[in-house]
């Protein structure tokens, strides 16, 4: 491009490079954003006629054709080197934004090259689109499926636990209670069909052996805050497990500690807590609630049973609509039920006297983690001076901290948010189905959990006092 | 314990009580003393009813040579507040009667607002004489501490949500809790909220409303 201004380079060399570097990370940015334009267009280009493309896109193909036998390495190299020719463009150029200018187009055709050479590697894969900010929250899910098949050939993986990544991955398994309850199912399974290799103690060769089973499950969907600490909780105990123990008092041992965690962690700390929470409920309130949460429905039920006079306001929201799944079994308990979505929230809450929610988790800084959606009905409540009341298990409690929903989260699929072909090959549009929200903790009024009820910043004495 | 008779078990139980009393007493100079250095000279406090914990922390700083003014509202229906006036009075401690109503009017005379209570819940919030909570978000909205005086063992393990969801035995006397609405009746105690509170000053030291929570947990698990 302008070949002169480098020539006048021998400036102040310290303040120029600085400069150099911070426009060569721009430049990296936009070298990664363009990657996915052109796989974009290339896909446009096979299935169209040629005369909607734009002129980049037949540069394109020009660019690609005369090259594909490039080695696989050496198109970064000259990559990297424009990259430092337009660092000198920039040094002693003053104008920014004409620098930027130049910088894409001198690009461009660098990373297009780099692109092309890899996209004749991989073939032709599905178009990638990313919400930069969420960039850390995506998974490459084409390497994915073939490390998915090795590892289930390979045997190593128990079927129960082929299954429960199946399930979960396909949302048939869903919910933070049900995958615990689910993947402790599965772990029992596993256990009962461990057989310790000779001349090995039980829990060391356990501990292998389950490894690449959890990592297949992480990798179907990430570990829920309750399966953590599950897992945790069952791993201490058979590290604990003396070495000479034989297979069968192991496994008998295990079962029972799986048994009553299920027993004490999820059922009977639910039972107390629609105890605690049914003595909230007065007469003639109007509850509302959001989505769906077995707790939630454990306790408006059992409320209703115990002849409390309410009625309920269901909010829900797309893209999963799990509130109507709430909706249909409290309507077959003969509970009154107003359905709403999100959007009317401000409308219904003005009728509502008690908001109770479900939690994903339990933050140490008293934050809850709870379905995308929670926050806006706490905010919403707050507003409005209805007491929002947040049930959840101690067992869903972390030490993590977390102040916004960005740092960690789950993406949800993209095509239940909007229908596949209206965004596959749209590169201005990618849609983002986000699973959680974190609400802030003085937006919850109480905490209802098996202890007792307790303000949501009471979490970090819970932690330090629960048992492990 | 393996105890003989019934005697020897009586003692044990009276020498238990009066250990629990001792430190039930005790309890109120503690709180005295940690509240004094929040006696400046020259304040101006606003109290409500009458507290016995308040009281003493006040018997101690005019003993401390600490010159400060009190506001005492009269404190409805049972005028409690005038009691508070007089026991002030008697203390040679300025002090001003103020009506119920004035609270607005005065909150913005006053430095500081110091109040009894008769129950701290689990939320960090209290249960005090009907008026407290006005007194509260008054203070809040003209920025001045809200400071709650109480023994650790009147902490309790409830949580109310709201005003309606105080037990009616607290809200109301014997006499008109056969009352079947209750819509006549005026209770005697509200909930204020813990968002209102600035400081609780107790024998365990000075507490942030969300301590109030974990002092419990200790206590009871």
């Amino acid at each position: 491009m302008d070949k002169p201004p480098i020539e006048e380079k021998t400036r102040e060399e310290v303040e120029a490079e600085r400069k150099a570097k911070r426009a060569a990370k721009q430049e990296r940015k936009k070298a990664a954003l363009e990657k996915q334009k052109p796989d974009g267009l290339e896909i446009q280009k096979k299935s169209k006629d040629p005369s909607t493309e734009s002129p980049i896109a037949v540069d394109l193909v020009k660019v690609s054709k005369p090259k594909p036998d490039v080695p696989k390495a050496a198109p970064k190299k000259p990559s990297t080197q424009k990259i430092e020719t337009t660092k000198k463009v920039i040094k002693s150029n003053k104008n920014k934004e004409n620098i930027i200018v130049k910088k894409v187009e001198e690009v461009k055709p660098t990373a297009k090259k780099v692109n092309l050479v890899n996209l004749m590697k991989k073939s032709t894969g599905p178009v990638t689109h990313k919400v930069k900010l969420f960039n850390h929250l995506y998974i490459d899910s084409s390497s994915l499926v073939t490390e998915n098949k090795l590892k289930i050939n390979s045997g190593r993986v128990h079927p129960s636990f082929i299954k429960l990544g199946v399930q979960m991955q396909t949302s048939v398994v869903a919910g933070s209670n049900a995958r615990c309850l689910a993947f402790l199912y599965a772990l029992k399974q596993t256990i009962s069909d461990f057989v310790t290799p000779e001349h090995k103690n039980f829990s060391r060769s356990f501990e292998e052996h389950l490894g690449p089973a959890i990592d297949h499950l992480i990798a179907c969907r990430p570990f829920s805050v309750s399966m953590n600490n599950a897992h945790k909780s069952i791993m201490s105990h058979i590290k604990k497990l003396p070495h000479n123990i034989s297979d069968c008092h192991a496994k008998e041992a295990l079962e029972t500690i799986i048994n009553t965690y299920i027993y004490v962690q999820i059922h009977m700390a639910g039972k107390a807590i629609c105890i605690a929470a049914q003595n909230k409920i007065a007469k003639g309130d109007v509850i509302l609630t959001y989505g769906y949460s077995s707790l939630i429905e454990r306790i408006l039920t059992d409320a209703h049973s115990n002849n409390k006079q309410f009625s309920v306001i269901v909010v829900d929201s797309a893209p999963w609509y799990e509130g109507r799944q709430l909706l249909h079994r409290l309507v077959r308990n003969n509970i009154h039920c107003t359905y709403v979505l999100l959007s009317a929230t401000s409308f219904i809450m003005t009728r509502a006297t008690k908001v109770l929610l479900g939690a994903h988790a339990l933050l140490a800084n008293g934050y809850v983690m709870g379905r995308a959606g929670s926050s806006q009905i706490a905010l919403v409540a707050k507003h409005f001076n209805v007491p929002v009341l947040v049930c959840c298990e101690t067992y869903k409690f972390t030490e993590r901290v977390q102040t916004d929903s960005i740092v960690f989260n789950e993406l949800g699929n993209e095509n239940d948010v909007m229908p596949r072909e209206q965004w596959l090959n749209n590169r201005y549009l990618t849609p983002l189905g986000l699973r959680y929200d974190v609400t802030t903790s003085d937006l919850i009024t109480a905490v209802v959990t098996e202890i007792a009820i307790l303000p949501c910043t009471s979490v970090p004495v819970v932690l330090r006092v629960r048992p492990n | 314990m393996c105890l003989k008779t019934f005697a020897e078990c009586k003692k044990v139980m009276l020498d238990r009580g009066k250990v629990f009393l001792k430190k039930l007493t005790d309890a109120r100079n503690k709180v005295a003393k940690i509240t004094l250095p929040f006696f400046v000279d020259g304040t101006n406090i606003l109290t409500h009813s009458k507290s016995r914990v308040v009281l003493e922390a006040m018997k101690l700083a005019v003993n401390s040579q600490k010159r400060f003014h009190v506001f005492v509202s009269e404190s409805s229906p049972d005028k409690s507040g005038v009691e508070m006036f007089n026991c002030l009075k008697a203390l040679d401690i300025p002090c001003t009667l103020i009506l119920d109503s004035a609270v607005g009017y005065i909150m913005e005379r006053v430095d500081m607002v110091m109040v009894g209570a008769e129950c701290v819940v689990e939320s960090g919030g209290i249960i005090n004489k009907i008026g407290s909570c006005t007194m509260a978000i008054c203070a809040k909205e003209f920025k001045k501490p809200f400071y709650v005086l109480t023994e650790s063992y009147k902490f309790s393990r409830m949580y109310p949500l709201n005003q309606i969801d105080l037990p009616n035995n607290f809200k109301y006397n014997g006499n008109n809790s056969n009352d079947d609405n209750l819509l006549n009746a005026h209770p005697s105690v509200d909930y204020t909220h813990p968002s209102y509170i600035s400081l609780l000053f107790t024998d365990l030291g000075i507490l942030m409303p969300s301590a109030v929570s974990d002092e419990l947990i200790k206590l009871y698990l």
